[in-house]
């Protein structure tokens, strides 16, 4: 059969949608370059055209995955008008976005195996620290507004907030069901930490 | 009674070997670490080594066992010391962050079993592994309540879950060598968990 050539930049798109689906399913280890190659359909030497190795590719793909649910949530927590309602937002978005894509969501996780070696950690690292930035920001944000309570400290709360983000995530790397069950107990619990941070204990917006 | 000699020397060369093998792994990785490496690291013959695991991957999981062992064993040590549930949980997070600092070799295992995930043997165990711990934490949970300082409303089986997973997330944290957390230590754990134990209490 026929292999139909395609554009350079499709044929990345496919490599690297191929490795999502080839670690989400076997792990970082037992992925090997051969097994991505083969599930987009095209031979080893093709894809090493694209990418000089595993290392790059899982880089890339990480890269954005990042991309993609940053700007997801981002534009969740945009449609309200108050900052801790907005991250009440932003919280649920990165439930769905885990929900809906849980192999892609996966790949990343399981693409961090090599911690503190070269930059091969960065991305993940470097994901948490904006997150944090942002989170601090929009809770000091709330405090100038009068929204939030004068008590607290931003940059400690913003990462019990992130604490409970981050565990969807975790969850659904170690393949648990639990949150995924029960979006409203998990909803309640992120609804109680906001209300907490909040000058009033409600949620305006 | 007494553990007749042989018995005892395959014993420890069996703890010798995950021994050794656990500072491989948490130093070269999975790939990186070969079972020469490891029967040099543990100074016996790679012969040795497959007379008690048959392959890299099981050496691998009895590591990973030790290692998860280690963890609950160090954390249900410090359990009988505190008032309430509050106290114990931030026992509990700090205790976690301190092992997991003093045995940074554990640490790397811990994350290296996540991206191993993937494979159905391991999840198989994961969830065997990690229903044990969520079973124990839901019963302090629902101590928790009968004594007042959780709120009656929640799951006490779903927050237990939650708790666990905000182990992990800790372990992460630290794996990655986070610039907030590390000068921080254990009381980066109690800073994390303060305000989310605040907002589990009854509501007025």
């Amino acid at each position: 059969m026929a292999r139909r050539r395609l554009p350079a930049e499709k044929r990345r798109e496919s490599l690297l949608k191929a490795a999502e689906r080839c670690l989400a399913r076997k792990g970082y280890y037992s992925c090997t370059t051969a097994d991505i190659a083969s599930e987009a359909g095209v031979t080893e030497p093709i894809l090493y055209q694209h990418f000089e190795d595993k290392r790059e590719l899982v880089e890339c793909m990480r890269d954005r995955t990042v991309q993609d649910i940053s700007r997801y949530v981002v534009r969740r927590f945009l449609q309200k008008t108050t900052p801790l309602a907005g991250l009440r937002e932003a919280a649920e978005a990165a439930f769905d976005f885990t929900r809906r894509h849980r192999s892609k969501m996966r790949a990343y996780y399981y693409s961090i195996p090599e911690l503190g070696r070269g930059g091969f950690h960065r991305t993940p690292v470097d994901r948490l620290h904006r997150l944090h930035s942002a989170v601090s920001y929009i809770l000091e944000e709330g405090q100038r507004q009068g929204s939030v309570r004068k008590d607290l400290k931003p940059e400690d709360f913003a990462w019990s907030y992130i604490a409970l983000m981050e565990i969807v995530y975790i969850a659904n790397a170690l393949g648990l069901e639990v949150p995924f069950n029960d979006k409203r107990k998990y909803l309640e619990l992120v609804d109680r930490l906001l209300r907490n941070a909040s000058a009033t204990g409600e949620i305006e917006g | 009674m007494t553990v007749p000699a042989e018995r005892r020397f395959r014993k420890n060369s069996r703890q010798e070997i995950i021994q050794a093998a656990l500072r491989c792994f948490a130093a070269r990785n999975y790939d990186g670490a070969s079972m020469s490496d490891i029967a040099q690291e543990a100074g016996i013959t790679k012969r040795a080594i497959y007379r008690y695991f048959p392959s890299k991957r099981d050496l691998f999981y009895a590591v990973r066992d030790s290692v998860y062992r280690s963890i609950v064993e160090n954390l249900w040590a410090d359990l009988p010391k505190a008032r309430d549930f509050p106290e114990l949980a931030d026992r509990l997070m700090r205790a976690h962050l301190r092992f997991s600092m003093e045995n940074p070799d554990m640490l790397r295992i811990v994350v290296n079993t996540i991206s191993e995930a993937a494979t159905r043997e391991f999840q198989e165990n994961i969830e065997e592994l990690l229903a044990d711990r969520a079973e124990e934490i839901g019963a302090l949970v629902q101590a928790g309540i009968n004594e007042g300082t959780l709120d009656p409303q929640l799951d006490p089986e779903f927050l237990s879950w939650i708790i666990v997973l905000i182990f992990f997330f800790l372990t992460y944290m630290l794996a990655f060598e986070e610039d907030w957390l590390l000068p921080r230590g254990e009381e980066a754990a109690s800073i994390i968990l303060r305000p989310i134990l605040e907002s589990l209490a009854p509501r007025r």
